[in-house]
């Protein structure tokens, strides 16, 4: 027992340092196990649950671990087991349970020597961003994210909170979808691609204050977020909506080939409609993995 | 053994139960008899009656734990060879006795036990079932591993099992998978350090397919791979021509990298994932891949 508040510190300094990263980074490694010992306040069956659980969560098989110290909970939750569920919900990389985890522990046990460090955990854990997983069906796909190239699919990365616009590009194929990240949440974003080819050379997409506004008509062609077409080589400038929704007009360059371009569109996630949107357009030639 | 069951019993006897910790609340008359059923436990032990004696600490440790009764319970049971259940109770010993002297000692001898081989037996139902296996012409794969070649005869069984053929393994899960020139079968057979367990496997008669995958756990392979529709499965043979080839894997519901394969002329490429990591992470696993090229 005199070992955890060292292991639980050095797992602090980890978790601390494995958060400071970019904005679009690699999920945080929730660190080595810290496990509390029984004692003698537990029942035999508790102590029997205790051991299973310990046994499992060695092998590496947490979910049978959690199972085995909830039923060692029984009647009367020992600090310990409620510390150890807590510590395999840590490393499941399930935050919040983990930190509910972590309070039932400081609540059934107020007097307890590494209060301060349990605390400052859950602190750290706290301050966890959004983990995403971006993937789908087409295995040659390029995943998009608020416009820029993470890599090929499946990714999966942290993301800060609020809206966020995701594309997945692949040779024939193109979705797209809108999330909100919010602090603590392990999601997975699903583009599967329609049943048809989406085909074309130029895939037309925009962030998340963009997306509900319909389409729009310059001459004779018709303009839409998200939407992938073929469209011939040259210059091509388009006023969003209408003169008075964008800034300024949209423009963009179709290269000769058979190359594939990616057009995003920024223009936030807050519309404000009382005035024009400032936009940046975001323009990469795609190359798709073998 | 007899030697460590004598140096066993004489520290028991020193660390004896009565005069030892009281549990905080444990009322007197508890203590009393788990110390009568203790006393009672070691003198069968020390006669050689390990049955009894592992009864009578069983008793006392109900009626009261402590870090000695579980340390004996363990231990007879490791005489008994009854592994998993005595590692389980020295679990339990070092749960309560934390700062114990001979921790590190506990824990290696739980190291050494957990790494008891056990012996997989492998064999296939009587002819009267149409699914069993001309196991003499198949491969024998555990966790993708060629363990057998076709060719080699079948052995008679031990402790009544069918005949077959006999792997020592590492306790814990394994697959098993048999494959012949015209079928695939697989079962998972799982069993405890030291102990011995048949593993039957059956198999449609006929299977086609140039290649055969199986995983280890939720892994998943599109079927005919193409670049639409999800029918995915996993202990699964299907056929591809020959040539690089690639596989679309899901693990669960998660996508994957997709895997480059070689699929052989006129054999047979045999596919196995598995991962390691726990099965709540939100994402593919991190993925162990095996190929071999199954000749006949």
């Amino acid at each position: 027992m005199r070992s955890t508040p060292l292991v639980l510190g050095a797992l602090l300094a980890l978790t601390s340092s494995a958060f400071a990263g970019p904005a679009y980074g690699l999920p945080p490694k929730p660190g080595p196990p810290v496990r509390k010992s029984a004692s003698l306040e537990f029942s035999s069956e508790a102590l029997g649950e205790f051991a299973e659980a310990m046994m499992a969560d060695k092998a590496g098989d947490l979910e049978k671990a959690k199972n085995h110290y909830q039923r060692s909970l029984g009647d009367t939750p020992q600090p310990a087991t409620l510390y150890n569920m807590a510590d395999v919900e840590r490393r499941m990389e399930r935050y919040k349970e983990a930190i509910a985890g972590y309070r039932k522990y400081l609540d059934a046990a107020p007097d307890a020597a590494d209060r301060a460090d349990v605390e400052a955990l859950i602190g750290k854990l706290q301050q966890t961003p959004q983990i995403v997983t971006i993937g789908g069906d087409d295995p040659r796909a390029l995943v998009f994210l608020d416009g820029v190239l993470v890599g090929p699919s499946p990714q999966t990365i942290t993301v800060p909170a609020g809206w966020h616009a995701v594309d997945r590009v692949g040779p024939a194929s193109f979705k797209h979808d809108l999330f909100e990240a919010k602090p603590l949440d392990v999601r997975t974003v699903h583009t599967y691609e329609r049943d048809k080819d989406e085909i074309g050379n130029v895939v037309f997409t925009a962030s998340s204050g963009l997306q509900s506004s319909g389409s729009w008509k310059d001459g004779d062609r018709e303009w839409r977020f998200p939407h992938r077409n073929q469209l011939a080589p040259g210059r091509y400038e388009t006023v969003a909506f209408g003169e008075k929704y964008l800034c300024n007009s949209i423009l963009f360059d179709v290269p000769k080939g058979n190359d594939v371009i990616y057009v995003y569109v920024d223009a936030g996630d807050k519309p404000d409609r009382g005035a024009c949107l400032p936009h940046t357009v975001k323009i990469k030639k795609l190359v798709f993995p073998p | 053994m007899m030697t460590r069951a004598l140096l066993v019993l004489g520290l028991l006897v020193r660390i004896g139960y009565a005069d030892d910790a009281v549990r905080k609340g444990t009322p007197d008359k508890f203590v009393k008899a788990a110390g009568e059923a203790f006393r009672a436990a070691v003198a069968a032990d020390k006669a050689g009656d390990l049955r009894d004696a592992l009864g009578l600490y069983q008793k006392a440790f109900l009626i009261s734990p402590h870090p000695s009764t579980a340390y004996n319970i363990a231990d007879v049971l490791r005489r008994l060879n009854v592994l998993p259940a005595a590692l389980k109770s020295y679990e339990i010993y070092l749960a309560i006795a934390p700062t114990a002297a001979d921790k590190a000692q506990v824990e290696a001898l739980v190291d050494k036990l957990t790494k008891t081989p056990g012996m997989l037996w492998v064999s296939t139902p009587s002819p009267s079932d149409p699914q069993a296996i001309d196991l003499t012409n198949a491969y024998i794969l555990i966790d993708g591993e060629i363990k057998k070649q076709p060719g080699v005869e079948v052995h008679a069984g031990p402790n009544g099992f069918r005949e077959g053929y006999g792997f020592d393994l590492r306790a814990g899960e394994h697959v098993v998978d048999v494959v012949t020139e015209v079928s695939f079968g697989s079962a998972v057979c799982s069993f405890g350090p030291g102990e011995s367990k048949e593993c039957s496997v059956r198999a449609p008669p006929r299977s086609d397919g140039s290649v055969v995958f199986n995983s280890n756990d939720g892994v998943k392979v599109r079927v005919p791979p193409k670049p639409k529709g999800r029918n995915q499965a996993r202990e699964v043979r299907f056929d591809l021509p020959a040539g690089k080839q690639r596989l679309q894997i899901s693990d669960r519901s998660f996508e994957c990298n997709s895997m480059m394969i070689e699929v052989p002329k006129g054999d047979i490429a045999y596919v196995f994932v598995s991962t390691t990591e726990h099965d709540r992470l939100e994402r593919c696993r991190t993925l162990k891949v095996v190929q071999h090229k199954l000749h006949f």
